[in-house]
């Protein structure tokens, strides 16, 4: 069975040129250098049909632009996405354009992510439209019945953004999302603006949402309670690359890569009680400027001379897991 | 011994808009312990912040604290003058903000800040007041103080700019502060590093906090008491285990089973329907009544926040749940016993407005 979407590879380099003046300041010898993000590093994961790939991580993680990177919102620098065997850039403009649509973002912003000026049902319906799934007579209808699927009251489908609550916002943006008939949702934080009360809700909607209509997802978050409740397997991010890859109760019963640890040990958690932390050191360095070998070694409390100067490859540690750690000896 | 520091009865502030009277705080009452810290715990609008503004003074029109009392040991601060508020300020009483740079002046190095704020207060000499600030940076976890103190803000990390503006709020070794969300905006790890630091200096300098967040896991673990507020009221409180392990409102157990955990993946959420009520349109109605599922006739008013009694010891002041020093409380016709099975499954989805 071919994986329905297969990131190989992929790394995404933002930069940010000299400019003339700075050109000219080298000359005279100055010592200006082009900006440089590696965002992310030479990330490959795959997602099976129907499947909940959670991927979390600290802001400048690059969580956020690999979602972007699938959603092709951005081109990535080099490697390839792979949508049902066919590669991205291996694509026709037609297969491109159907791609698109099948993969469908949900941002993390609901105030953001509508235009203000739009009513509900032209937000709703403008891409089904403009790609021809539907008729122009057919919108109302058709938003009818995105709204309804979403659990949003139709009759309010002739009013502004501004007009609703911030749950009810992202519902909008899911129905948005569903209305060109996706396959796959990247879902960029899409719950974290919203209050725990509302949260919960979404949460549900997006579950139901699978079973109803066989969507993959591509869940990205920085909560880990909302990973482990939604996803099936979660990719750990740091410093643009993943570096532990595990089914999600695996991971959560015995984080294996250090970052994992330490993540999973500090995150807040309702029912563990009243405690005392025992935070991991440091700071996440800038992406700016990342440390050699190993990203984390300069915070990790086991990190060896190895880990300062190899940079160590995501593989497998043990069955169906995999780590990017010098320290964790090969699956037997 | 403990000793109660800050003690809020009754206090009311409303916001007197074109659109009518929002009452953002509508009768609250908590009090905070010597060296303790107090989790001000609810959703968006739920007043949490305007409690936090009024305690220090800092409600600004159209908003006005139309009654009751704030003690501070034993001053009253209601009604104090703005000359007397602004002594207290940053002395006696201190807010954490959630973005750093609300605090911070963009324009000046940390050490003239930190010198600044304690020379205000205090006469002592610049050199003394570096010695003070320079420690101050060194409490709360940062790396080579001295360097830092030359820095200007935004020559700082998120997390080390919040850390800056905590120990400035530690400077003059407060009576109590308000944090409002402070570890919101930033990262798991460096929030842990936070809630860490924090919770040693409360300790160790005997001041009283009150920590708001939207997030009831944070003040789990970091908070000893804590109280829940909706629309505008506290609705329970009580020792935050206690308050964490056998909610008795159903808006606190809500929350609390609506939060994703271990034994629950891959099953429905329970979901509180609907979403919180405008405070425009409050009526004389308990304001949760309408997402309720214990809602009865009876909750066409609004309950007093009364003390949680022992069931079957009748209504006597020593039979009261919990130990003396945190008293649990709770706003409800129809309160939960630990005994009393919830509802299972989850509830309709949100209702239409």
């Amino acid at each position: 069975m071919t994986a329905l979407l297969d990131i190989r590879n992929v790394s995404k380099v933002f930069r940010t040129p000299l400019d003339g003046a700075e050109k000219l300041a080298n000359l005279v010898g100055a010592n200006n250098r082009e900006i440089r993000v590696q965002a992310t590093d030479d990330v490959s994961l795959s997602l099976n049909r129907g499947e909940v790939l959670g991927v979390v991580g600290e802001s400048g993680c690059g969580k956020s632009t690999l979602g972007r990177t699938v959603a092709g919102i951005h081109e990535a620098t080099s490697g390839d996405i792979v949508w049902k065997g066919k590669a991205l850039s291996q694509m026709t403009s037609r297969e491109r354009k159907a791609y698109v649509l099948a993969v469908q973002m949900i941002f993390q912003d609901p105030f953001s992510s509508l235009n203000p000026r739009k009513r509900i049902v032209q937000a709703v319906s403008e891409a089904p439209v403009a790609h021809g799934l539907i008729s122009r007579r057919e919108r109302d209808d058709y938003t009818v019945e995105m709204l309804n699927r979403v659990g949003l009251d139709p009759s309010l489908r002739d009013r502004f953004p501004h007009q609703f609550s911030g749950g009810q916002r992202q519902r909008i943006g899911i129905a948005r999302a569903l209305a060109v008939n996706p396959e796959f949702l990247v879902c960029d934080e899409s719950i974290a603006a919203l209050d725990v009360s509302i949260q919960a809700q979404i949460i549900n909607l997006f579950m139901d949402l699978r079973e109803e209509l066989d969507l993959t997802y591509m869940f990205i978050s920085h909560d880990l309670s909302v990973v482990r409740h939604i996803s099936d397997r979660v990719a750990i991010m740091y410093l643009g690359r993943v570096v532990e890859l595990a089914p999600t109760s695996e991971l959560f019963a015995k984080p294996l890569h250090p970052y994992a640890e330490a993540l999973l040990a500090e995150a807040p958690d309702l029912r563990a009680g009243k405690r005392t932390f025992h935070p991991i050191k440091g700071e996440v360095p800038s992406p700016l400027n990342p440390p050699s070998g190993c990203h984390f070694h300069p915070r990790c409390p086991q990190a060896t001379e190895i880990c300062k100067a190899v940079k160590p490859e995501l593989r497998e540690v043990a069955p169906g897991r995999q780590a990017a750690c010098h320290l964790l000896s090969d699956a037997a | 011994m403990t000793e109660t520091v800050l003690s809020i009865d009754n206090l009311q502030t409303h916001f007197f808009t074109r659109g009518g009277v929002v009452k953002a705080v509508n009768g609250v009452s908590l009090s905070v312990n010597r060296g303790e810290i107090l989790g001000l715990v609810g959703e968006s609008g739920s007043g949490k912040s305007i409690t936090g503004f009024s305690i220090l003074g800092l409600v600004d029109e159209p908003g006005r604290i139309v009654g009751g009392s704030i003690r501070l040991l034993d001053r009253e601060l209601v009604g104090l003058p703005d000359p007397e508020l602004r002594r207290l300020r940053g002395g006696r009483m201190a807010m954490i903000f959630q973005d750093p740079m609300m605090t911070l002046n963009p324009v000046l190095r940390i050490e003239t800040q930190m010198i600044e704020a304690i020379q205000a207060h205090e006469k002592v000499s610049r050199k003394e007041a570096w010695t003070r600030a320079r420690d101050g940076l060194a409490q709360v976890g940062i790396p080579s103080p001295e360097e830092r103190l030359k820095c200007y803000p935004h020559e700082l990390s998120g997390g080390m700019r919040q850390r800056v503006a905590i120990a400035i709020a530690f400077l003059n070794r407060p009576d109590f502060i308000v944090a409002d969300e402070p570890t919101t905006a930033l990262d798991v790890t460096i929030q842990s590093q936070i809630l860490a630091e924090a919770q040693k200096l409360c300790r160790d300098s005997g001041t009283a906090m009150i920590w708001i967040t939207h997030d009831l896991s944070v003040v789990a673990g970091l908070a000893d008491t804590i109280a829940v507020m909706y629309a505008g009221r506290v609705v329970e409180t009580g020792a935050a285990a206690e308050v964490v392990a056998a909610p008795r409102h159903p808006y606190t157990s809500g929350l609390i089973r609506s939060v994703p955990g271990e034994h629950m993946t891959g099953k429905r959420l329970f979901q509180i329907p609907g979403m919180t009520p405008s405070l425009l349109r409050l009526g004389a109605e308990c304001p949760f009544s309408e997402r309720c599922f214990a809602r009865t006739p009876v909750c066409a008013q609004v309950p007093d926040l009364v003390p949680d009694l022992v069931p079957g010891h009748g209504a006597t002041e020593e039979a009261a749940i919990g130990d003396n020093r945190h008293p649990r409380a709770v706003r409800c016709h129809h309160p939960l016993s630990a005994a009393e099975p919830l509802p299972t499954g989850p509830l309709s989805a949100e209702l239409p407005s």
